[in-house]
């Protein structure tokens, strides 16, 4: 019966990446989050703030390869152990009941999944200008207000929004684990109440603006 | 009361298997559920069918062996209790419960709710345990443990291996049955000397098994007849990085011998 | 045959010292040329199993659970003794082996029992060693717990769980050793008969459970470990699946099996609720560290316990046991109980079932502590029964437990087929007529690990048992027998189902040779069981076939070896006209309702060999006491 153990990426090191890409990803976007908020500081101050941010293209390149790397190692590890889950059992239950996860927990693939089409529309939606009627590069707060004007934007974004709640409330939670960083039953549970907060207040301060845009051109357009 | 039972028979792991629905009315509230089965199985063998299989021996919670799935949740209805725990008073009179075998890559099935766990003894065997012969041991009391590190060490090595956290686990993982035996041995004093090698080897063992990955849901927590907390899966993936960090049983250490042959600088 | 304990000369406390010495050695090299069966994977088994691999011979261990830590030690609750003396109340070996000698009312072997107080000091050093997580103080040593039967506290627990934790230290030691490539497992395996070849145990025949496939085994030295054989009683507190089929298949094959009579009764069990009641659960005996036990004063008296005055409460172990109060031994508490359920004072519906109260002690500790000491006992028991024993007294009742009889072994816990090492509870062993609380785990764990590796290896050492293979015909002639059983079982077709039988037989033997026995009682026992036995084969119904997973097949075989063994427990009972220990005989006890014992008729150990066809020879093995002179056992 004696057991071969033999070398190789386990699911541990696998969920490892997973939670330092997430945190990375975490970081970048909360960050983005306290950034867009100018977006209620009026056109002036999102504008700067672009231009900004475009100053150091070293930087900026940097940091959007960092970024890439972060994204594409969590979509390829995600869809990977996703796989492997079918491989586990490879027969399902005629009934099954999941009585402790979090909504957060039971919908991450899908969430995720999202997030994922989110993030492509997104960039080519307001970085890159595609898919948008009047984009013109370094007035944010006119592309955005231009964009949110009408409903279907709107809604995508919205819905994306709330799958990032969801992500989030279970991601930030379950990349400690991965780490091994939280041992104590107490501090699990105030970081379970944290990462709800925090996915909160990301999801509604960011579909707080495609909100706001449409609410305000509806009020113009009347 | 009036039970009715939807179990999965299946003759043998060639053969498809499928639900079958059993009445009966002789069930009472003081009854446990494997009693229940029983009742039905000896029916069953009087009309000179095959009895329902199943395993169970201590019927007290503590051998592991019974365990199954009833109404889609591992061991059924409790929190803190294996399938042999569970008593009628539990379920409604007119209640159907579906009984359906652990399932998963690495438990395959020998017989209607009967499956082969061994798996779990090749993790154990990878690494769970303290090297020490038999007679090597020094007085008992010169080690000290903290109270809080031995009732911790304790309430992790409590698991009875009945495998009712990968049963309920959506991706079929054994995090923390793993998890389990390295935070029992990892809090104390004795496992100290092989604590990254054991992580390391345990973690590999359960995914050679193919047991599936862990994504922190919960379930297995709750599904645990011994409550085991989540925290061991924590504690396994921190000792597993740790050592993957260091490096452990990467480079093999350099013996020097008198026998070593010289070679020229 | 005289029957020689070959117990070694010298004072007590240098014969264990002397027979290590004594013992002839396999040098390192030569060990993994031998080939060792282990029947079974609980305490002894898997800790035997495990140190001889560690020694370096090659090791087959055969068990029929689906992994070795499902035996059932796994289920001992309280905790287990060593004479450690730690807690500076005047234990010592000395000590350990007096409480013992007297607890199993002087039926026991001086020589076995002083070596197990010996061996216990380092039993607690091997499982700290192993990661077994004792109960600490807050200075971070060991804590303990006082138990029945003794008045100090030398009793190391792990919760509720102590049996559980040892299981798993003896059990990663095993695999370990399985991973190192010294032990072969074979799960799901049951021993169905013994090969004798030779005159000398050569292996065993077993039956693959998933597949239906007979199995043989060959090796040069057997050692069974396949726990006692209460299940005999149906509702016991044993697993279901404990049964007594490796020790009865070697006790036909010559190994005399010895004072089968000897079984403990629990007093501390849930009570039977009702008739389909599978198994009975033991509530740890370690309760009666803070539950105080009674029933009402008056007879028939059905208030509930909270109605019931104090003025009209009956304590009544605390009354007649001053000095012991509720921690008198296992034999003692369990007969007072029945003495006050016969008098109309049970209380529970059936009337089987007396009150273990907390309320004193939650008075006086808080809720908590009680909580934190039984915390998982209350819960089990609130589970079981729906009542709450924070809030109303536990109902319990005494269940058959243990069996002190097993088969004979000599000190060297080899029985009387040669090579056939017999150890923890299958052998009849060091605890006399009843064994103390804590005790079971000491003696299985010393007997697999620091006495039969070295025992059997001194055997092989000696006898060098010549190289054999499954061809020959003693395996051709136990694989015929075998295949020929189940056969016969497999081709009655009746109408009853083997559970049936053995509901019934159990209920015989409850009743006759239960806590109390009398010569009427046995006597018509003895004419009741062959009857039953022979419609047993005539109606007994197993459906499917023996090529596969059948459980109804297994607990036919199991439930046709009690017959005879309730016949010869019967027997045994009858035989010996006097009380003591578990074995209560109501023909023989004090105006006062004690056990009379009597020394100058059986102060010997009853050893019986089977023979085919006639009534079994008794053989009686003197018991010498010097050291611990033999005298009334109070515990007022």
């Amino acid at each position: 019966m004696a057991t071969s153990v033999e070398i190789g990426a386990t699911s541990v090191t696998k969920k490892a990446l997973m939670a330092v890409s997430g945190i990375v990803l975490t970081v970048y976007v909360v960050l983005h989050f306290a950034g867009n908020l100018l977006y209620f500081a009026g056109p002036e101050a999102l504008d700067a703030y672009a231009a900004l941010l475009h100053r150091n293209a070293a930087l900026l390149w940097s940091a959007r390869a960092v970024l890439f790397a972060s994204f594409c190692v969590h979509v390829v590890v995600a869809l990977d152990l996703y796989m492997r889950k079918q491989v586990a059992r490879p027969i399902s239950y005629g009934r099954y009941e999941r009585a402790a996860s979090s909504l957060g927990a039971r919908t991450m693939i899908w969430t995720g999944l999202v997030l994922l089409g989110f993030v492509v529309y997104h960039v080519l939606h307001l970085t890159l200008g595609f898919a948008h009627p009047a984009y013109v590069p370094g007035r944010v707060y006119s592309n955005v207000s231009v964009a949110f004007a009408s409903v279907v934007p709107t809604v995508i974004y919205v819905v994306s929004m709330i799958a990032l709640g969801l992500h989030v409330s279970h991601g930030v939670l379950a990349m400690t684990q991965s780490l091994g960083l939280t041992l104590r039953r107490d501090r699990l549970r105030g970081l379970q109440r944290l990462s709800v907060i925090l996915a909160l207040i990301v999801a509604l301060g960011l579909a707080a603006i495609p909100i706001t845009a449409l609410a305000l051109s509806l009020t113009r357009g009347r | 009361m009036r039970i009715a039972l939807e179990v999965w028979r299946q003759r043998s792991p060639e053969e498809p298997g499928r639900f079958v629905r059993y009445e009966t009315a002789e069930a009472s509230p003081d009854m446990s559920l494997l009693e229940l089965l029983d009742v039905v199985n000896e029916d069953l063998v009087r009309k000179g069918e095959e009895p329902i299989a199943f395993d169970s021996d201590c019927r007290e919670g503590i051998c592991g062996t019974c365990g199954f799935m009833v109404n889609g949740l591992a061991h059924g209805p409790l929190k803190g209790a294996a399938a042999c725990q569970v008593y009628l008073r539990n379920f409604r009179d007119g209640e159907t419960l579906f009984l359906e075998p652990f399932r998963a890559k690495a438990f395959p099935l020998i017989k209607d709710l009967v499956i082969n766990r061994s798996a779990l003894d090749r993790i154990i065997a990878a690494g769970g345990y303290v090297s020490v012969n038999t007679g090597n041991a020094p007085e008992a009391n010169t080690s000290t443990i903290p109270k809080d590190f031995a009732e911790e060490a304790m309430d992790a090595a409590a698991c009875i291996a009945c495998g009712a956290c990968i049963a309920a686990c959506p991706n079929a993982s054994a995090a923390l049955f793993t998890g389990a035996k390295i935070t029992h041995l990892g809090k104390l004093p004795q496992g100290q000397p092989e604590r990254g090698r054991r992580a390391l080897r345990m973690v590999r063992a359960a995914a050679a098994e193919g047991f599936g990955h862990c994504t922190f849901a919960g379930e297995c927590e709750t599904a645990c007849p011994k409550s085991i907390p989540l925290q061991v899966i924590t504690q396994m993936n921190r000792d597993y990085l740790a050592a993957r960090l260091r490096g452990e049983g990467r480079a093999p250490t350099r013996h020097i011998e008198p026998g070593t042959p010289k070679r020229r600088r | 045959m005289h029957l020689d304990g070959k117990i070694p000369g010298g004072p007590l406390p240098q014969k264990w010292e002397r027979r290590k010495l004594e013992y002839a050695l396999v040098s390192p090299a030569n060990r993994r040329k031998y080939r060792v069966l282990v029947v079974g994977t609980g305490l002894a088994g898997a800790s035997a199993a495990a140190t001889l691999g560690e020694l370096g011979y090659r090791v087959e261990c055969v068990f029929f659970h689906d992994s070795p830590r499902r035996a059932h030690s796994i289920a001992a609750q309280g905790g287990i003794n060593a004479a450690k003396n730690y807690q500076n109340d005047g234990d010592s070996v000395q000590r350990l082996f007096q409480d013992t000698i007297k607890g199993g009312d002087y039926r026991a072997r001086e020589g076995n029992v002083y070596r197990l107080a010996e061996v216990s000091l380092r039993i607690i050093d091997q499982c700290v060693a192993q990661g077994v997580p004792f109960a600490r103080e807050y200075g971070g040593k060991l804590a303990n717990r006082s138990f029945g039967g003794a008045q100090v506290s030398r009793t190391f627990y792990a919760r509720g769980q102590t049996g559980q934790q040892l299981l798993l230290g003896a059990y990663q030691a095993l695999l370990r050793q399985v991973q190192a490539g010294t032990v072969r497992i074979s799960p799901r395996t049951e021993m169905l008969d013994l090969v004798v070849a030779n005159g000398k145990a050569r292996g065993i025949v077993a039956r693959d459970l998933v597949t239906g496939e007979i199995r043989t085994f060959v090796a040069d030295a057997v050692v069974l470990a396949t726990g006692g054989y209460g299940n005999a009683y149906f509702l016991s507190t044993y697993a279901r699946n404990s049964n007594a089929t490796a020790i009865w298949r070697a006790h036909r094959r010559g190994a005399y099996f010895a004072n089968p009579c000897f079984t403990q009764i629990h007093p501390t069990c849930i009570p039977v609720s009702g008739e389909h009641q599978s198994k009975l659960t033991l509530m740890s005996e370690s309760l009666r560290n803070d539950g105080r036990i009674w029933v009402p004063l008056r007879a028939g008296d059905e208030r509930s316990p909270e109605q019931i005055p104090e003025d009209q409460r009956d304590y009544y172990l605390e009354r007649r046991y001053p000095s012991y109060g509720n921690l008198t031994p296992r034999d003692v508490a369990s007969r007072a109980a029945k003495a006050v359920c016969d008098e109309g004072r049970g209380v529970g519906k059936s009337g089987l079932g007396v009150y273990l109260d907390f309320a004193d002690a939650i008075r006086r500790l808080g809720a908590d502590v009680i909580g934190e000491r039984y915390g998982n006992l209350f819960a089990m028991y609130a589970e079981i029964t729906g009542d709450d024993p924070y809030r109303t007294p536990m109902r319990i009742y005494p269940a058959i437990h243990y069996t002190m009889g097993g088969l004979w072994v000599d000190y060297d816990l080899m029985s009387t087929i040669d090579g056939l090492f017999v150890i923890g509870e299958a052998n009849f062993s060091d605890h006399g007529a009843n064994r103390l609380g804590a005790s079971a785990l000491m003696q299985g764990l010393a007997d697999g690990y620091f006495i039969a590796p070295l025992a059997v290896g001194s055997y092989l050492a000696r006898a060098k048992p010549p190289a054999i293979d499954d061809s020959h015909p003693a395996f051709e002639e136990a694989r015929k027998a075998t295949a020929a059983r189940i056969e016969r079982l497999l081709s009655v077709h009746g109408k009853r189902t083997a559970a049936s039988f053995h509901r019934e037989l159990g209920k015989l033997l409850w009743d006759q040779c239960g806590m109390s026995r009398s010569r009427a009682g046995l006597e018509s026992a003895l004419a009741r069981i062959p009857e039953l036995r022979e419609k047993f084969y005539r109606e007994i119904l197993v459906p499917g076939h023996g090529e596969s997973l059948n459980r109804e097949l297994e607990t036919a075989g199991r439930v046709a070896d009690y017959f005879e063994l309730a016949e010869l427990i019967c027997r045994d009972a009858l035989r010996r006209e006097e009380s003591c220990g578990g074995h209560f005989r109501e023909e023989y006890q004090t105006p006062d309702g004690e056990a009379l014992r009597d020394d100058e008729h059986f102060a010997y150990v009853a050893a019986w060999e089977w023979r085919e066809g006639e009534p079994p020879v008794l053989h009686k093995e003197p018991l010498v006491f010097e050291a611990a002179p033999p005298m009334q056992r109070s515990y007022k």
